[in-house]
C-alpha cells in the first residue's frame, strides 16, 4: 500500500520467555483509524509498545513510513509518532505546561504558543501552576492527549485514551481524532469500550493469545430503511444483521440496520439486488 | 540537541527541592569546616598562618570538617537521580519518542555532568565568600609545617588562587564521578532511595575496608579531600586524573549498559 504509514510484518514478541505477540500482520494507511480489542493480558499494549519502539520484535519488522524501527533509533524515523500508552507519564514536580515545554524543546516543532493552544484544546489551563502530582486522573489524561498531539504527528497510538474522561472530554477527543484523520494522520486505538470502537474505527482487530484476527474491515454505520411491505422486511431480516423494526412511516414499515456500506446508493443497490422493494434509505438514522 | 538536553536538565534541577537542599548543605558544611578550624582567641597562632587559603584547605581536608564524607550523597541529590526519575515516571518514553536512544543517554550524561560540575563551583565559591569575610585575606607568607598543605605546595605558595581553583576542580570532578555512578546504577535499579544511597554506601564501605587494611595510599576519603595533609605525598596530577578517569569510566559504562538494554527490547520502562 503506497499510503501506508504503519506496518507490522509478521511480528512476534516474547516477554519473559512467553510468546505475547505471534506473527502479527497489520497495516495502517493515511487517514485510517484501526481499533484493537482483546481481553486483559492478550497483548494489546505490547503491540502498541512495538509500534512506538519501546519494545522491538523478536521476529518480523515494524515499519514506520517505510522505515524499519530499529533499537534505540525511534527518533530517527521519517515521521513522528504521538502516543498515549497506559497511564500518562510526566514529571510530577513540574506543572503541565512545563512538562510539555520540556518535551517540545527536544524537536522544536512546536513553540510555547502552540503548546498553550494544545492545552486549551484539550480543556486544560496552561497557566495553572499546580504540579502534575496534584492533577486529577482526568486532567492527567487530557495532558497525556496534549502530549501526544502537540507536535501534529502523522501516527497516533492511543491506549484507552478516554479513561477517566467525562462526557465533554470524550467529545473533545472525538473532535481531535476527526480533525487529525482529516489531515491524513493514521490512528491505532485500543479500547475496552465497544461503543468507542464502533464510533471511531474504520477497521477492528481482536488480539487473542497473541494473534491478530480481523473483526471488521469497514466502518459500521447505522441505516434507516423504509420498505414497501412487511414481506420486504422479512427478506431484509434474513439478509441483514441486527435488523430492528421501528414502526411505520407514511404507512410503510421502517427498520434500522447496521452495516459497512459507504453510501446510501450502495445499500439501495444491495437490497434491490435481493428483490427488496424500498421507499427510502437514510444513513445514521437514530 | 545536547544544548536542549542541558537546558531541560537545568529546568528540572531548579524545579526540585533536592538540589536546593544539597546546595544549602554543601555551603553549610563548608561553613562548619571554616568555623571548626577557626582558632580560639586565647590560642597562639603563628603570624601569617591564619589566612583564608589555609582555611579553605582545612575545610576540605580537616578531620572535623564534615563536607568530604558526604560529597557522594550531595552530588547525587543534585541531578544524579535524573535517569531514575525518567524511568520511574515513564517520562523517558515520551522523550524517546522524540529522540533516539543514543542522543538521549549521551545528552543526559553530558547534562548531568555539566550541572553537577556547575553546582559544586557555585557551592564552593559561596563558601569561599563566607571565608573571605571571616578570615584575613592574605597570601600565605611562608611554609608552616603541619599547616601548609603538602599537596601542590608550590602552587599554594606561589599562586594560591590557582591552587584554590585546582581544589574546586578536584572536588567538582569527584562529585561528577559520583553522580555518573548513580546514573549507571539507574540502568539496573529502579528504587530512587537506593540510587541516592548506594554511591555513598560504596564510598563509606571502601573507606572502611582501607582503614582495616591499615590506611592504604588509595582511599576514597583521601582522594576526595584528605589529600592535603596526608603522609603519602600525592602528586598534583594524581587526584584530578583519578576523578576524571572514574567519571569517564562511569560515563562509558552507563552508555554501554543503556544501549545494551535498549537493544534487548527497551525494557527501561517501569
Amino acid at each position: 500500500m503506497s499510503n501506508e504509514l504503519l506496518l507490522f510484518d509478521k511480528v512476534s514478541k516474547k516477554l519473559g520467555g512467553k510468546p505475547i505477540i505471534q506473527e502479527a500482520t497489520l497495516s495502517v494507511a493515511k487517514g485510517e483509524v484501526v481499533g484493537i480489542v482483546g481481553a486483559n493480558g492478550s497483548g494489546k499494549t505490547t503491540l502498541l509498545r512495538l509500534a512506538t519502539g519501546m519494545f522491538y520484535p523478536d521476529q518480523g519488522e515494524v515499519r514506520v513510513a517505510g522505515k524499519v524501527v530499529r533499537p534505540g533509533l525511534l527518533g530517527n524515523l521519517p515521521v513522528m509518532i504521538g502516543a498515549l500508552i497506559e497511564s500518562p507519564s510526566f514529571l510530577p514536580y513540574l506543572s503541565g505546561l512545563k512538562n510539555l515545554l520540556l518535551l517540545a524543546s527536544i524537536r522544536n516543532q512546536v513553540d510555547e504558543e502552540g503548546v498553550r493552544e494544545t492545552m486549551i484544546q484539550v480543556g486544560l489551563d496552561p497557566d495553572l501552576r499546580r504540579p502534575v502530582r496534584a492533577y486529577s486522573l482526568g486532567m492527567r489524561q487530557r495532558l497525556g492527549i496534549a502530549q501526544a498531539i502537540m507536535e501534529d504527528p502523522q501516527i497516533y497510538i492511543f491506549d484507552e485514551p478516554t479513561n477517566a474522561l467525562d462526557t465533554k472530554g470524550v467529545e473533545m477527543f472525538a473532535e481531535i481524532l476527526a480533525e487529525r484523520v482529516q489531515r491524513e494522520a493514521c490512528v491505532v486505538l485500543v479500547s475496552h469500550d465497544q461503543g468507542e470502537i464502533d464510533r471511531f474505527c474504520d477497521r477492528v482487530y481482536r488480539v487473542e493469545e497473541g494473534r491478530l484476527f480481523s473483526l471488521r474491515e469497514g466502518r459500521v454505520k447505522s441505516w434507516r430503511v423504509v420498505m414497501k411491505s412487511l414481506e420486504d422486511v422479512e427478506k431484509a431480516a434474513l439478509l441483514l444483521k441486527n435488523v430492528q423494526m421501528i414502526g411505520r412511516q407514511k404507512g410503510y414499515p421502517a427498520v434500522i440496520c447496521q452495516g459497512e456500506w459507504e453510501t446510501e446508493a450502495e445499500l439501495h443497490h444491495y437490497l434491490s439486488q435481493a428483490g427488496i422493494q424500498l421507499v427510502e434509505v437514510q444513513v445514521n438514522a437514530s | 540537541m545536547y544544548g536542549s538536553m542541558i537546558r531541560m536538565e537545568l529546568v528540572r534541577t531548579l524545579s526540585r527541592w533536592q538540589p536546593w537542599v544539597a546546595l544549602l548543605l554543601w555551603v553549610g558544611l563548608l561553613i562548619q569546616g571554616y568555623e571548626v578550624f577557626y582558632p580560639e582567641p586565647q590560642m597562639y597562632v603563628e603570624p601569617g598562618s591564619f589566612n583564608v587559603f589555609v582555611a579553605f584547605t582545612k575545610t576540605h581536608g580537616y578531620d572535623l570538617a564534615f563536607l568530604t564524607p558526604v560529597i557522594p550523597l550531595l552530588a547525587v541529590m543534585v541531578a544524579g537521580d535524573s535517569l531514575a526519575w525518567d524511568v520511574r515516571t515513564g517520562f523517558q518514553h515520551s522523550m524517546l519518542l522524540r529522540m533516539n536512544g543514543k542522543e538521549y543517554i549521551l545528552g543526559k550524561l553530558i547534562a548531568i555532568s555539566c550541572i553537577t560540575f556547575l553546582f559544586v563551583w557555585i557551592g564552593e565559591l559561596l563558601g569561599f565568600l563566607y571565608a573571605m569575610i571571616r578570615y584575613p585575606v592574605i597570601f600565605p607568607p611562608y611554609i608552616i609545617e603541619g599547616i601548609t598543605p603538602d599537596y601542590a605546595q608550590g602552587l599554594f605558595m606561589d599562586y594560591p588562587i590557582l591552587f584554590l581553583l585546582l581544589i574546586i576542580f578536584n572536588t567538582a570532578m569527584a562529585a561528577v564521578a559520583f553522580a555518573l555512578i548513580a546514573v549507571a546504577l539507574s540502568t539496573k535499579i529502579k528504587n530512587l532511595y537506593a540510587i541516592l544511597a548506594l554511591p555513598w554506601l560504596g564510598f563509606t564501605s571502601l573507606e572502611f575496608i582501607t582503614q582495616i587494611l591499615g590506611g592504604t595510599r588509595i582511599s576514597p576519603l583521601k582522594y576526595t579531600g584528605y589529600y592535603f595533609l596526608a603522609v603519602f605525598q600525592y602528586k598534583v596530577w594524581e587526584i584530578p586524573l583519578f576523578w576524571v578517569s572514574l567519571a569517564a569510566l562511569a560515563f562509558l559504562l552507563t552508555y554501554v549498559l543503556f544501549n545494551t538494554q535498549l537493544k534487548r527490547g527497551g525494557q527501561l520502562v517501569k
